[in-house]
């Protein structure tokens, strides 16, 4: 039991410090997300499941949700934040819809 | 060490790990990132508060008295409300970084007056 | 520079942390510590009616600081709400360029009802399992934001959601002042019939308020999310 609890903390404490130290903000968030649903399974260890059973649908789902739609609000509208490849596929993707509409 | 000790530590870890993040990011939303964190690291550390050796979950099966021990219900349903209050204190203020954003066209700290340090 | 500052004054606070916290492992504030959860657990099953005990200090021990946490998220709702109104105009895109598509719009929506029905079934087994308000509402908002999240064009019902949130808040209020003006003569006071233990009608009131909780939860955080989302387009299409 110890041992299990010994790796769990050591996995919150690194998922925290790789949430904290990553470059990517995407990558930041999904990370507090996945932090979120390891604090769950802590408080599940301590003989709290009322507190895991809120920590898991408010701090993994509802706040990804949140920061996710804060970092797409906050995004420069030159730079963007779909990448370069994502937008060529879209655009093809998009030439294609518009050449069968002609079609028919 | 026994199972408290080690969730106390890393409730620790995680709340000097959010408070670094909240003074040390220029990136708003990283700085809510760590507020997060650091609000992990509390709850953890209450509900660890109530913790008794082999304790069972503060659920009763019959009225009769259970067979073991049982934790402690109090920070349980204080850190039931906290997590709550946490939802609605980020997204406050992630709407306040939208709006920063619509007016000053940047989320960096570096680049807003008034908010340099 | 600022890092260095960063963890000096990190560094003096785990230093405050530790030398203040170790006072709290002495044996002596230690039982002081486990008074009031041993009292409470004596008493709970006779006093609440209600098998979940976590349950029971939240609605009945401390359903007063309840009816505060509720207010708070209410203000920090109506604080989203008042900010997304004056970033509307300022925001140049919307949050998405395309919908989900046919399958996840579909599909989105084929999972609604179940995910309510889990909602709601959380919500009502507060008393006898772990859940209850706070977490049954989250998850029936969380249903509707898969439905928000998919589709560009839908249009939230704003005004029945208000009127329920309303409808909430004014209930359980209403319940308080019942306890008020029964016999008991205090605030939030459980005067309905305690039932028997462990089935789904016990622990008196503590279902209702529950409910109550669950629905002004659930209509405030599907308003944050509504509001963050569809903020732009929405009013756009208003304006034309």
């Amino acid at each position: 039991m110890t041992y299990i609890v010994l790796i769990l903390c050591v996995f919150l404490v690194g998922m925290a410090l790789a949430a904290v130290l990553v470059k990517d903000l995407r990558s930041a968030i999904i990370l507090l997300s996945a932090l979120s649903l390891f604090a769950s399974l802590a408080f599940l260890i301590v003989a709290a499941p009322d507190v895991a059973i809120t920590e898991a649908a408010i701090g993994s789902a509802l706040t990804t949700v949140i920061f996710v739609i804060a970092l797409f609000r906050t995004r420069k509208s030159t730079e963007g934040n779909t990448s370069a490849t994502v937008r060529r596929v879209d655009e093809s993707a998009r030439a294609v819809r518009r050449k069968e509409t002609d079609n028919a | 060490m026994t199972v408290p000790q080690i969730l106390y530590v890393s409730a620790f870890l995680l709340i000097l790990i959010g408070l670094y993040s909240l003074l040390t990011q220029r990136n708003m939303i990283r700085m809510i990132i760590g507020l997060n964190i650091a609000d992990l690291g509390v709850n953890l550390f209450l509900v660890t508060i109530g913790f008794v050796d082999n304790g069972s979950a503060p659920i009763f099966r019959a009225q009769a008295a259970a067979a073991g021990p049982m934790v402690d219900p109090v920070p349980q349903a204080l850190v039931l409300t906290s997590i709550v209050i946490g939802f609605g204190v980020t997204a406050l203020a992630l709407t306040l970084v939208m709006r920063l954003f619509v007016t000053h066209g940047s989320i960096d700290t570096a680049r807003i007056r008034g908010l340099k340090w | 520079m600022r890092k260095l500052i960063g963890i000096l004054l990190i560094g003096g606070f785990a230093f405050y942390l530790i030398t203040v916290g170790m006072g709290l492992f002495s044996a002596e504030s230690r039982s002081e510590l486990d008074s009031v959860g041993s009292e409470i657990l004596a008493t709970s099953p006779d006093l609440s009616g209600a098998a979940n005990t976590v349950t029971a200090v939240v609605v009945q021990y401390r359903g007063f600081d309840t009816l505060g946490e509720v207010t708070v998220l209410f203000a920090s709702a109506l604080g989203v709400s008042m900010l997304a109104m004056a970033i509307r105009d300022g925001l140049l895109q919307d949050l998405f360029d395309d919908d989900g598509g046919f399958v996840l719009q579909a599909g989105s929506l084929a999972l609604l009802p179940f995910i309510v029905l889990v909602g709601i079934y959380i919500v009502l087994h507060g008393h006898l399992s772990p859940g209850g308000g706070f977490p049954g509402g989250v998850i029936i908002a969380t249903a509707v934001f898969v439905v928000i999240l998919t589709s560009k064009t839908l249009s939230i019902p704003r005004g029945l959601i208000n009127v329920l949130e309303t409808l909430a808040g004014l209930g359980f209020l209403a319940i308080g002042f019942v306890g008020l003006y029964s016999p008991a003569q205090s605030f939030l006071a459980n005067i309905l019939p305690k039932g028997e233990f462990g089935s789904l009608l016990s622990a008196g009131f503590i279902p209702v308020i529950y409910a109550i909780v669950a629905i002004k939860v659930a209509s405030e955080l599907i308003n944050i999310i509504s509001k963050l989302t569809a903020a732009g387009s929405a009013s756009r299409e208003a304006a034309e």
